[in-house]
């Protein structure tokens, strides 16, 4: 972490931006390797507990719900999206 | 989510915005049929084993052009600003059409023995294989949890994979059970995933739901018949613990009747001609917790059993064990309205334990009587059937 001996009474207006994004992995990855990741061989498409912002969202192929057929959000590149997972109930 | 639907449906509709969902629920069709009621038409992914690996649901996520995410849980009236912003081009935006992995190739072979290359290969026959690979789909995550039994993630998915089978002709009797005992155990493995615990409370007692679950569906269907649409039909009809209410107090029924075969005279029905299935929801509870008990009635049809629906209708007798309480102690199913019937007939009831009992297994014991006929004009018979149910008390 950066910090300027001057800005010490205030610490975010004192961090610059990649000091801060740096700070925010830190403490993310501290707080990810507290939820139990099951296994350690994991390759790619195996997806992790936890997806972050700044991170594309893992390639999760599933049956889409209209007709069964493959599906994932990359099918959809090129847009903006709002992903909402959800449940009906 | 009709918030969300409400917020960005005109940009969908002017091609600014693209809606994904992906759905974490057991019995997807019933999310189609949520859709056609909301007038909602996003492409929908189904995750009915939570691929995405998320312990609790709603989550929104704002991903830019390239696939980023730029915004977990965001408001909805933040969204012009997303679509103002303009994002750096970190990566190319051409990747390969979604399809899925080819099932040969992801065998495992005895140098890749490890609990994620089962379990890849049975979420891989679960999704893909269709009915007929769903045998060997629960086989391989067997397999995955003889490596290392307290995969919760594992036990998660294969409780669903004996769900999808129970509900298919080629159920096992135990499949629900075996679901339910599965979900339990991954959950105490993990208490913090939530959709794994919404997976049980949906079928389990009224004191630990959260929500009803499914009492919207009557209101759907009236509201979609009244638009002059049909509505999507459902694999599985949910009723019972799927659409009770919770409650914050055991509640108990009074019942002014007295035990209908306490001496045991009625013939039992040894054939079966009623094949009884049960599952107690959770598999194993804490003192004073309750759990909820599914009796399922299904007529044998290999001897063409069916229901007498001009006899008295099937009842349940429970007999409880001192200090437990059951919310129902004396059931009835109703009769169908033709003059014989075929159809499969549920029995629901909670049970609560003494908050004094000790950790261990316990038969709460209940029986049925049921008028059922052989064969096609063949004999009708007054019949009981003996039914235990194991509870399982933990620490």
């Amino acid at each position: 972490m950066i910090l300027k001996p001057s800005c010490l009474p205030s610490l975010t207006e004192c961090l610059d931006m990649t000091a801060y994004v740096r700070f925010f992995i830190i403490f993310s990855i501290a707080v990810v390797s507290t939820i139990r990741i099951v296994d350690s061989d994991d390759s790619i498409k195996e997806v992790r507990t936890e997806v972050r912002v700044g991170e594309v969202y893992p390639q999760i192929v599933l049956p889409s719900l209209i007709d069964g057929k493959p599906m994932s959000l990359s099918d959809f590149r090129g847009k903006k999206i709002i992903l909402h997972q959800f449940a009906s109930w | 989510m009709p918030g969300w639907h409400q917020a960005t449906q005109a940009l969908q509709e002017q091609g600014k915005l693209q809606m994904v969902g992906i759905i974490q629920e057991q019995h997807p069709d019933r999310c189609r049929l949520f859709m056609q009621w909301k007038k909602m038409n996003w492409p929908i992914l189904v995750d009915s084993l939570n691929l995405a690996g998320i312990s609790v649901v709603p989550i929104t996520y704002a991903i830019d052009e390239q696939g980023i995410v730029r915004s977990i849980n965001p408001r909805p009236e933040t969204i012009g600003e997303f679509l103002a912003t303009k994002y750096e081009r970190l990566h190319a935006l051409a990747e390969a059409p979604s399809k899925p992995p080819d099932l040969k190739q992801l065998k495992p072979s005895t140098a890749e023995n490890t609990v994620s290359a089962w379990r890849r290969y049975a979420d891989t026959l679960f999704l893909w294989g269709g009915a007929s690979k769903l045998d060997e789909s629960i086989e391989a995550y067997q397999r995955a949890l003889r490596i290392d039994a307290g995969d919760s993630v594992t036990r998660f998915r294969l409780g669903v994979a004996y769900r999808r089978r129970y509900d298919l002709e080629t159920r096992h009797a135990d499949d629900f059970q075996n679901a339910v005992g599965q979900w339990t155990h991954a959950l105490e493995l993990d208490p913090n995933q939530y959709i794994w615990r919404r997976r049980i409370q949906q079928y389990g007692p009224r004191l630990a739901k959260p929500y009803p679950f499914y009492d919207w569906i009557e209101e759907a269907r009236r509201d979609i018949s009244a638009r002059g649409e049909t509505p999507y039909p459902l694999i599985v009809e949910p009723g019972g613990a799927e659409v009770a209410k919770p409650t914050k107090t055991f509640e108990t029924v009074t019942v002014n009747e007295t035990e209908p075969d306490a001496k045991g005279r009625i013939r039992r029905d040894r054939v079966p001609l009623i094949a009884i299935e049960t599952a107690v929801v959770p598999s194993t509870i804490k003192a004073g917790e309750a759990a909820r008990a599914h009796i399922l009635f299904r007529p044998n049809a290999k001897i063409k059993a069916h229901w007498n629906n001009e006899s008295e209708p099937l009842r349940l007798w429970v007999s409880t064990l001192k200090g437990w309480v059951a919310d129902n102690q004396y059931l009835a199913a109703p009769n169908a309205p033709m003059e014989v019937s075929n159809e499969t007939r549920e029995l629901q009831f909670e049970i609560r334990a003494p908050e004094d009992v000790s950790p261990g297994r316990f038969t709460v014991a209940a029986y049925a009587l049921y008028y059922v006929c052989e064969g096609i004009n063949g004999t009708c018979l007054y019949r009981r059937q003996d039914i235990n149910l194991i509870l399982t008390i933990r620490k």
